[in-house]
């Protein structure tokens, strides 16, 4: 039942994920883009879907969707998302290949810190919707 | 606001070569050229944009200088490295200008008949005056970029010495300096074929026209040259009779034939200090030499039916002129050159030296003060002559096992420090040993860009008066100009991957150094926009580090509304680039290094260089 459960809301963060690369409108952007991460934590938390995450993760074509959410899965196991990451340093689309190297890089900010940083950003939209941890 | 499909995208104009492309390639990019003389139409990044030498103009306006030089580039001739549409302007105490055309004398033969001949541009690239009969000094007057008034005056090929316009002073000087220029570029290009209309300018006795209409090499000096050896030639041997008139003689030619006799006739005067009639340097000289009588004595030898090549004629040519040397002339200068020779280890001819320095004037009696001009000039010549001349393939860079062109861009960073342009230098070095730059193509494509901004330089600086160094180079590095670097920047995608981003890295750095200039910058937008006017219709001036960041990271008002930091672009219609711009720059996570924060917030603290950084990004990820 949650395997079903847990695809359905994948293709509910594709969707929004797809709206919010292509929208360059901020408003519509930012709404796909809090749509997309209150879907993702339903399915991390609701429906304890952090493995399934990963490993569709992993599989994701969609180079900048996979990136972004190699990124929300930094907080819940920093080895297995920098994986991900590292796979996206030779991506064909230059600014995933380019936000890819930073990361691994460090050049911004250290992996910790930003670790740090996408941990306080997902809490946030968790307890603005309300998501509880099953 | 549709894309202008006329505009061919930058890649194909990087990587135009006239010298290695088909003749009716270029005609087609300069018929495309023409049909956007409307810069509106045009996105400012597409570095043919900026083929406006709007330098200028803008100091021109705006640092009231009495007088410049532009250089219309919108003319095709830009392609060919000859200065054709050099302008003279003069601010009038009225608030007018006066702008004179200096030269017009087209290199190539391909041209002639073709529709192009010497115009005048105004600075939206608008013609104003075109004449392919003949060509002329005219004098306009503008205001406000149109044409109050129209003086025609003598032939540019012998200009009148009582012209107020070439009196002395400083307008004499430009003068001179053009003469010069000429002459060193209609030497060190080696096209000399001259138009027939620039012939009948000459003003003495004999065949008039002869020596300017063959193109002798030596720019206008022919126009005068042309009566005088007129003249003399009357009572040289004639072995042809067609001879003593090169006109007619060379109709019975292919163009290629007198292309080729002419190129090789001038370096063996050069290689054997032969002073022949009308060289620049022999105006008052004991002259023997005519170019009728060695034309008579060429086309009296084989040398017609066994050469063909410049090479064969340079073969014939010698056995003939040789002994014509006898005793070799003595050239004015000869002692101070072969003193700069010694004390400089060069192997310069007195005739390189005349060329060089478009005519000895007074120098030859004072050798410090020779030396210093001479080594001025050869510095020049060095950055744009020697090394940036060619234009390699990508195959030369492959095959390039010695580092022979790594080796020219150390060269010419040294060169462009003496030259007093550190900045450039510091950052194409720092380009050039970063561990990003590797492949073939970052070589090249780095070449290129260097040779590209030498030629922009010189084609300024060689007219700078030296007490307005620092004023011209604000006017160098205007907007528009930087814009060059910019576009490159957004646009190019030869660059392996690592070394585009490490050049976006370093381009930022330079910029940000070069804002920190805050007498360049302006304290309001309003202010920037009262000097360098509106930004267009259907666009608008974008900040590269963003307005909002004076007041959110406290950067000082005038690194932001600074030349270096405000470019025109696209704007003011759904899908813009300016628009899609601020809206990445809004877009929450869209960037994964922000943490999910929008780039406007997460920016917010952080270096100036590193703003600039992402601005450049945010540019190139959305450009058009």
């Amino acid at each position: 039942m949650n395997e079903q459960i847990r695809s359905r809301i994948y293709e509910r963060i594709k969707f929004y994920g797809a709206i919010h690369h292509e929208a360059d409108v901020s408003k519509i952007a930012n709404l796909a883009y809090e749509e997309m991460i209150v879907s993702f934590l339903e399915c991390v938390y609701k429906f304890d879907g952090m493995d399934f995450l990963f490993e569709k993760t992993r599989l994701e074509n969609d180079e900048k969707l996979k990136s972004k959410l190699a990124m929300f899965l930094l907080p819940f196991d920093e080895a297995r998302s920098k994986t991900i990451i590292q796979s996206l340093m030779n991506a064909i689309d230059e600014t995933t290949r380019d936000s890819a190297r930073n990361v691994i890089s460090e050049k911004y900010s250290t992996l910790s810190e930003l670790k740090e940083n996408y941990k306080g950003f997902l809490e946030k939209v968790r307890l603005k919707h309300k998501i509880g941890i099953t | 606001m549709e894309p202008n499909t006329d505009v061919p995208n930058a890649k194909s104009l990087f990587e135009f070569n006239p010298q290695n492309s088909d003749l009716s390639d270029f005609e087609l990019i300069f018929q495309n050229r023409k049909s956007m003389v409307d810069q509106n139409s045009i996105s400012v990044m597409n570095p043919l944009w900026h083929n406006i030498d709007m330098s200028s103009a803008v100091y021109t306006e705006y640092f009231g200088t009495p007088a410049v030089l532009a250089n219309a580039y919108q003319s095709p001739f830009e392609y060919t490295l000859d200065m054709r549409n050099q302008i003279l302007i003069k601010q009038l105490s009225s608030g007018e200008y006066e702008v004179t055309t200096l030269l017009y004398v087209p290199d190539s033969l391909y041209y002639v008949g073709k529709g192009f001949g010497p115009k005048l541009f105004n600075f939206t690239g608008q013609v104003l005056e075109y004449s392919d009969e003949e060509e002329v000094v005219a004098t306009y007057t503008f205001y406000k970029g149109e044409v109050t008034g129209t003086e025609t005056g003598t032939s540019a090929l012998e200009p009148d010495p009582d012209c107020p316009n070439f009196g002395d002073g400083f307008l004499k000087d430009v003068k001179d300096w053009i003469e010069g220029i000429f002459r060193r570029r209609r030497r060190g290009g080696g096209s000399s074929g001259g138009s027939g209309s620039a012939g009948g300018s000459g003003d003495g006795g004999g065949s008039p026209g002869s020596v300017s209409g063959m193109g002798w090499g030596y720019g206008h000096h022919g126009g005068s040259g042309g009566g005088s050896e007129g003249g003399s030639s009357g009572g040289g041997p004639s072995n042809s009779p067609s001879c003593e008139d090169p006109a007619a003689f060379w109709a019975g030619y292919d163009v290629m034939v007198k292309r080729n006799y002419e190129d090789a006739l001038s370096l063996v005067l050069t290689n054997f200090n032969i002073a022949a009639c009308s060289d620049p340097y022999s105006t008052n000289e004991p002259c023997e030499i005519t170019y009728t009588n060695i034309l008579c004595q060429v086309s009296g030898s084989d040398c017609f039916e066994s050469a063909s090549s410049t090479n064969d004629f340079l073969a014939c040519l010698t056995d003939i002129l040789a002994p014509m040397n006898e005793p070799p002339v003595e050239l004015p200068c000869q002692i101070a050159v072969e003193m700069f020779n010694i004390t400089y280890g060069t192997n310069l001819s007195p005739f390189e030296v005349s060329v060089m320095l478009g005519g000895f004037g007074n120098l030859c009696g004072d050798q410090e003060a020779f030396n210093e001009r001479v080594g001025e000039v050869l510095l020049l010549a060095l950055l744009s002559e020697n090394h940036f001349c060619e234009s390699p393939s990508l195959a030369d860079f492959q095959n390039d096992n010695d580092g022979t062109y790594l080796g020219l861009l150390r060269e010419a960073i040294r060169n462009l420090r003496i030259a007093g342009v550190d900045w450039y230098a510091d950052m194409v070095e720092e380009l050039i040993e970063c561990n990003e730059f590797q492949t073939v193509g970052d070589l090249r494509d780095t070449w290129y860009m260097v040779k590209d901004f030498i030629s922009e330089y010189n084609n300024s600086v060689t007219c700078q008066r030296e007490q307005e160094q620092t004023e011209w180079m604000m006017a160098i590095f205007s907007p528009s100009n930087v814009g060059q670097i910019l576009g490159f920047a957004v646009f190019n995608t030869n660059f392996s991957l690592a070394y585009s981003a490490r050049f976006r890295v370093i381009f930022a750095t330079t910029a940000a150094r070069r804002c920190a200039d805050l007498s360049r910058g302006y304290n309001t937008f309003n202010q920037f926009k009262s000097v360098y006017g509106n930004a267009g219709s259907n666009k608008a001036w974008h900040h590269i580090v963003e307005q909002g960041q004076i007041s959110r990271s406290g950067f000082d008002p005038r690194k932001i509304h600074h030349p270096e930091n405000l470019i025109q672009i696209e704007s003011g219609f759904s899908g813009s680039w300016h628009g899609r711009i601020n809206g990445a720059y809004a877009q929450n996570g869209r960037y994964i290094e922000c943490g999910g924060q929008s780039l406007r917030d997460w920016l917010v603290g952080k270096p100036f260089e590193v703003h600039y950084e992402w601005g450049l990004k945010v540019m190139r990820e959305l450009r058009p």
